[in-house]
């Protein structure tokens, strides 16, 4: 019983509550090869702001290890649309969400302002590196990798880096 | 016991046929929801490169009467016709001026290239009040049509709504707000009792006031009277409403949920017999 009480809390925490609105699933070989950069780092700094009519938040991110190029600079800055200002928050499902502080793998691509990144995929590019594990939140997802996507949300991180050196390291 | 546990498991993989609803939070755990009622929305009088806009509208404004229709619930809402000169976000300078929209992205768009469609709501901290909800659609990456296509209009509209009114994703597999959406879907054009509930639960009618019965006569769900601003001239024709026309999320309590919670509480009662 006592060995069956945490299967059983883990199996209502795999029906946890999502937000996000539904992308096409991505493979971790997706992942890989349509980032343009690949990172693991901390993130330094959170900002949001108003531009014109939308909020965008814009994530620092201080890199410890760079796992695809460019690999030139020491801090990325990840934009996110949503984030609040004062007492206003803009809400958009499936943005990946950042806390001081936290340690990250990312997936990134450039974004259409041209000075920053971001993430592929929306949330199915950010990994929070937790405890030995690569958490990631749960995102709607479709398609036919859907189920492979689903997998990567919990791997332990030394087998997510693992796997995603030799992908990298193949190219 | 082992075939209670079983059956636990199951039901915690499955969600069965439990309430499993998801109610969006601000961080102090105020549920993000409308004031006021009913609800504005607007169609981009451009309309889709895919479908008419008398299609568009009427697959818009279903997808909206269907959440307008839950006995028992205040939601409703007023369609404020086919508009040109929308745009997606939030003016400061002039708030009256804002409308909630649907509309197209065709040429760019700036969110993920592979999302169906994206809802932007905009809420206060303080209370969680909404005051502001955009639904955009991309049709740069896919094709939309209405019925049995690929990209489903209605389908993904209905579901794009609950967002709109401050839902989360439910855990059951034919609600309206189940996260994953099938090619060639239409099921999520009709409410799930899951999916009422939480119209039931966060938008209750008012004192015994049973708003939803207006909805269904038009007073909830009609024509802004209101002339448009010379710039927001509606275009087209509007079709007649159909008959009978509506972070952190909050979970609803699901059967498997609460069994294992009594379960636990059994185990620790013996284990503790003075826990009450």
């Amino acid at each position: 019983m006592s060995r069956l009480v945490p299967v059983l809390l883990a199996l209502c925490a795999l029906g946890a509550p999502a937000q996000a609105t539904v992308v096409r699933a991505f493979s971790l070989d997706d992942l890989a090869s349509f980032a343009t950069q690949v990172v693991r780092g901390r993130v330094l700094d959170i900002e949001s702001r108003w531009d014109d009519r939308l909020i965008y938040t814009d994530v620092e991110v201080e890199v410890a290890d760079c796992l695809k190029g460019p690999c030139e600079e020491r801090v990325v800055s990840v934009r996110v649309l949503g984030g609040a200002v004062d007492d206003l928050v803009m809400d958009v499902d499936g943005v990946a969400r950042f806390a001081l502080g936290e340690e990250v793998l990312l997936f990134l691509e450039a974004h259409p302002t041209g000075v920053h990144v971001r993430t592929v995929g929306m949330a199915q590019g950010k990994f929070r590196l937790d405890g030995g594990r690569a958490l990631r939140e749960k995102v709607p997802v479709r398609g036919p990798r859907a189920a492979e996507a689903r997998r990567l949300s919990a791997l332990p991180t030394a087998v997510l880096l693992g796997r995603l050196r030799a992908m990298l390291g193949g190219r | 016991m082992r075939t209670v546990l079983a059956t636990l498991a199951l039901m915690a993989i499955s969600g069965g046929d439990a309430l499993a609803y998801g109610l969006k939070t601000t961080g102090d755990g105020q549920p993000i929801h409308w004031a006021t009622m009913p609800i504005g929305f607007a169609v981009d009088a451009a309309g889709s490169r895919d479908l008419p806009l008398a299609e568009v509208e009427r697959s818009v404004r279903g997808a909206f009467e269907a959440w307008g229709r839950v006995h028992g619930s205040a939601v409703s809402f007023r369609y404020d016709g086919a508009r040109t000169g929308l745009k997606l976000g939030y003016d400061r300078e002039e708030p009256d001026a804002n409308r909630n929209t649907v509309i197209w992205s065709r040429d760019t768009w700036d969110f993920e290239p592979d999302a169906l469609a994206v809802t932007l709501t905009l809420y206060r901290r303080s209370s969680g009040e909404l005051v502001d909800a955009d639904i955009v659609v991309n049709e740069r990456a896919y094709t939309w049509g209405s019925g049995e296509v690929e990209n489903d209009l209605q389908n993904a509209i209905t579901h794009e709504i609950g967002h709109f009114l401050g839902f989360g994703h439910s855990e059951v597999r034919d609600a309206t707000m189940f996260s994953s959406a099938g090619r060639f879907e239409t099921k999520k054009r009709t409410l799930h009792d899951d999916d009422e509930s939480a119209a039931l639960r966060l938008y209750p009618s008012v004192a015994g006031r049973d708003l939803s019965t207006a909805s269904t006569e038009g007073a909830a769900f009609r024509d802004d009277s209101v002339p448009p601003p010379a710039d927001e001239t509606p275009r087209g024709t509007v079709p007649e409403a159909p008959p009978s026309m509506g972070c952190a999320v909050a979970r609803a309590p699901s059967g498997a949920t609460a069994l294992l919670a009594l379960l636990l509480l059994g185990v620790r009662r013996r284990a503790h017999p003075e826990v009450r």
